[in-house]
């Protein structure tokens, strides 16, 4: 037996329920008007509230606040981390980008001649497998988020990873919502590393016909990743 | 600390600066908070343990200093404090005849609330935090974060509530409008 009590309905919908119990809330719910419109209500203000705090997230960051980080000395670590960069902010372009860059530099080379283009086939087949691999990391994390959101309670993260191309992702569903025609969508969380840098992202994607989950919005935590 | 970490900390500061203004309500407060928090995070980097969220840490460092700030000296801003365990937390009922819930309306409403609620709401609805995450990054038991959470939510929803009148939910495409805005 479940009492649809304010504790409970709040932490049905911030995903905090088990599944049993969330199917108990739901169920209920569909008999009880009021608190269907008490939960759309404290979506609405969840949502809000997240968004009415945005505006500092794309305000540059005062000088004297990253002097005082950046002053500080620093153990260097490994230098390898700069030269493969796919920091989260860009990684939307990066994805575009790789694959048109890595054929207009192919040709280049083809157009260039034969023997000129021999002695350049090691660094175009490097291109084009480092097109290859992003393209097909790109195709797995796509399918990992995907699974996330469509197995995943809220919460629990589901990670891949690539050892080869040192690339690693988490996506953690955060928070379930129904929107007005009955789809489901799902704030989620996507934490990843790539080449050592950690970069965190926040997203929402809204279930569609074929089980498959489409990103509607992404919500950047840093603008300014790489202006120092 | 390594450059590693150095370059995380740099690239949470927006965040830090969001959670900062929360709790402060105004802006050079919650810089000058962030900077206190960063020289203590920097004086005992050895303290943070590799490989645990700096994001948690350092959200951590903020609400203590925060405390510590409001225990040794009246606050310079001009907002009342609110004390914990009074029922009402009062609005300003300025905007209560506009139609619509506003970004404005509801950072404001989130403004009356007593700080350690704030703090919670910070985490949990603004940085989309878990319950278990916002626990461990305040330190404080589950059943204290979801006591505070509830009030604070309750409270939020009655003023809110108040503000709109009799309120149908049909807000839904001014949210997606303003979230497509955001990020374009």
């Amino acid at each position: 037996m479940i009492t649809l009590d304010e504790s409970t309905l709040i932490a049905y919908v911030d995903g905090e329920l088990d599944s049993e119990t969330n199917r108990l809330v739901e169920g209920k719910l569909n008999e009880n008007a009021n608190a269907k419109k008490y939960v759309e209500h404290l979506r609405e203000i969840s949502a809000l509230s997240r968004i009415a705090f945005n505006d500092t997230l794309h305000q540059s960051v005062p000088q004297a606040l990253k002097d005082t980080i950046l002053n500080v000395k620093v153990e260097p670590n490994q230098a390898a981390d700069n030269v493969v960069s796919f920091a989260a902010p860009r990684a939307k372009n990066e994805w575009r980008m790789a694959l048109p860059m890595a054929a207009a530099v192919a040709f280049l080379f083809l157009g260039l001649g034969g023997g000129y283009q021999y002695s350049k086939t090691s660094a175009e087949n490097a291109l084009k497998l480092a097109a290859f691999t992003l393209e097909k990391d790109k195709i797995a994390m796509e399918g990992a988020l995907n699974k996330a959101l469509e197995v995943n309670m809220s919460g629990n993260a589901l990670s891949w990873k690539n050892p080869d191309s040192k690339r690693s992702v988490a996506f953690t569903p955060v928070r379930t919502y129904q929107d007005k025609t009955g789809t489901y969508c799902r704030e989620y969380r996507k934490d990843l590393n790539a080449g050592g840098k950690p970069k965190t992202t926040f997203g929402l994607a809204c279930r569609e016909g074929n089980g498959t989950w489409k990103t509607r919005y992404l919500i950047l935590n840093n603008k300014t990743g790489r202006s120092f | 600390m390594d450059a590693r970490t150095q370059q995380e900390l740099i690239s949470i500061l927006p965040r830090l600066r969001r959670f900062a203004l929360g709790l402060t309500r105004n802006e050079s407060a919650a810089d000058d908070l962030v900077q206190s928090a960063c020289e203590k995070a920097i004086a005992r980097i050895d303290q943070w343990e590799p490989g645990t969220r700096l994001d948690s840490w350092m959200f951590r460092i903020i609400q203590t200093t925060n405390i510590d700030q409001i225990r040794s000296q009246k606050r310079r801003d001009g907002y009342l404090e609110v004390i914990e365990g009074q029922s009402e937390p009062s609005f300003d009922g300025e905007r209560a005849a506009e139609s619509s819930m506003t970004l404005d309306a509801v950072r404001r409403a989130i403004y009356t609330l007593p700080d350690d609620q704030r703090a919670v709401i910070m985490l949990v609805s603004v940085e989309g935090f878990s319950y278990k995450e916002a626990s461990d990054a305040l330190e404080i038991p589950m059943g204290t974060l979801t006591s505070r959470l509830v009030r604070a939510r309750t409270a939020l929803a009655r003023i809110l509530k108040e503000q709109n009148g009799d309120m149908d939910i049909t807000h839904t495409e001014n949210i997606s409008t303003l979230e497509q805005g955001a990020t374009k």
